[in-house]
């Protein structure tokens, strides 16, 4: 294995498991959005707002990590 | 990260008759690439079976690769079973200004000819200085601010003749109404958010209409491009800190880098080192947030195209009719629509984390000033 296959290597695994940890965390959070918008019908629209954009804060760390994994990939 | 380098690496020859693009990955090597695909008897007319390499060009993703290439931004517009429209080259270099109306007239000149994705290189290996062609992405960033324009005022001009909103006025006024009283007026204070909505619905609708206009059939999505969606980001960014200042003033502004810390009352010592340590970490906090807008609007971009390029390429990598028609159509079929919903929320959290951005900017001076204003109210 030269150089580029490692790059190749490092860059798919750190794909999956960036994914894995975002898909976590926008898990629990769409979890406890639910279950508090299931307790509290009336807060359905501001707990909305609020996990979207705690899910778009958790996707952003994730592309963040693929970013890296695509720089990786092209070199 | 140029986005013409983002699949780079893959290696294909030029496939469309008169694109001569060789991709190895690197501009240097493209010249020299290119002779030798021309003396293996490629370019090839028309579209290779996966698997069945052409003449002599090592072949390892086929038609895979060159729909990838069909992501990237090109210098033609593709209507592909008619044809292909040329589009302007605009450049300057150590020689002036240039202009060629196609890649062909580009190529007849002698002293340039298109490399990766049909960008212009001088042959004597010169860098250009500014390179402004319009390109696919440019015409579609055009064509969508005009259909946008078209749009809007025709919306405009029903809501002059009466007061009673009508067809195309509704949609506009829903989608605005919504960006004002749900995205804009939670995250900011009335006060700041009323001269910058223009700004908010500006990007809110032009990206909303540059996601779409990737949908249509033979569209390009110029928000599939980093160079676009960073461009709307520095927007932001620009906006974000003119607000700060406004609100706080220059001198405030400067001072909220120390995040808070100068009006803290600790030891000198302590509070220099600390406000040391902080003044990185604002400044960088300041770039990390357009930042993470413009690659997340991309990667959203990207991604389902990509997708769709893979579940299409099922179908060539299996040479099989029954799988292109059971899966690849009605799961690439799916995913088209997931991305209309993915054109809206992209547009939607793009608008709404720019408004949450400027407001805390704005909150921030209120922080400062504000000893009347309860603390549960200023958290974002």
């Amino acid at each position: 294995m030269n150089a580029s296959a490692f790059a190749y290597l490092a860059a798919g695994l750190g794909a999956s498991l960036a994914v894995i940890g975002a898909g976590l965390g926008i898990g629990k959070l769409a979890t406890a959005a639910l279950e508090a918008s299931g307790r509290q019908p009336e807060m359905a629209g501001g707990l909305r707002t609020t996990m979207i954009i705690a899910a778009a804060l958790i996707e952003g760390i994730a592309l963040f990590a693929l970013v890296i994994c695509i720089i990786l990939s092209s070199k | 990260m140029a986005s013409s380098t983002a699949y780079g690496s893959a290696q294909s020859s030029g496939l469309i008759a008169q694109s001569t693009a060789v991709q190895t990955g690197d501009v240097v090597d493209s010249a020299m690439a290119k002779t030798e695909a021309t003396v293996a008897g490629v370019p090839v007319a028309g579209v290779p079976v996966a698997g069945v390499p052409a003449a002599g060009a090592p072949k390892e993703g086929g038609v895979f690769v060159e729909l990838l290439d069909h992501l990237a931004d090109s210098h033609e517009l593709h209507f592909d079973p008619i044809g292909h429209v040329p589009l302007p080259y605009i450049f300057w270099d150590a020689d002036g200004s240039h202009f060629f109306a196609s890649e062909k007239s580009l190529e007849s000149s002698g002293a340039y000819e298109a490399g990766v994705h049909g960008k212009a290189v001088r042959k004597d290996g010169k860098p250009l200085t500014f390179d402004m062609s319009i390109t696919a992405n440019v015409f579609f960033m055009v064509f969508s601010s005009l259909l946008l324009l078209l749009v809007v005022r025709a919306a405009a001009s029903k809501a002059k003749k009466s007061l009673v909103p009508q067809g195309l006025r509704n949609l506009v006024e829903v989608l605005m109404i919504f960006i004002r009283d749900e995205v804009v007026l939670p995250a900011i204070d009335a006060k700041y958010a009323e001269p910058l909505m223009p700004f908010f619905l500006t990007i809110f609708f032009f990206i909303l209409m540059m996601n779409l206009i990737g949908l249509v059939p033979f569209g390009h999505t110029p928000t599939g491009a980093v160079s676009v969606t960073a461009a709307l980001a520095l927007c932001t960014f620009f906006v974000t800190q003119a607000t700060g200042m406004r609100s706080m003033g220059v001198k405030g502004y400067f001072l909220h880098l120390t995040g808070g810390l100068h009006e803290m009352e600790l030891p000198i010592a302590l509070k220099i080192i600390l406000i040391l340590i902080m003044i990185p970490i604002e400044i960088m906090g300041l770039f990390t947030k357009p930042f993470a807008l413009a690659v997340r609007l991309f990667a959203n971009m990207t991604a389902g195209h990509i997708v769709i390029v893979s579940l299409i390429g099922l179908a060539f990598l299996f040479k099989s009719v029954l799988v292109g028609s059971f899966v690849s159509v009605p799961f690439a079929l799916f995913i088209n629509l997931l991305e209309l919903l993915v054109a809206f929320l992209q547009a939607y959290i793009f608008t709404m984390l720019s408004a949450l951005f400027i407001g805390m900017m704005v909150h921030e001076h209120a922080h400062e000033e504000g000893h009347g204003v309860p603390q549960g109210e200023i958290t974002v």
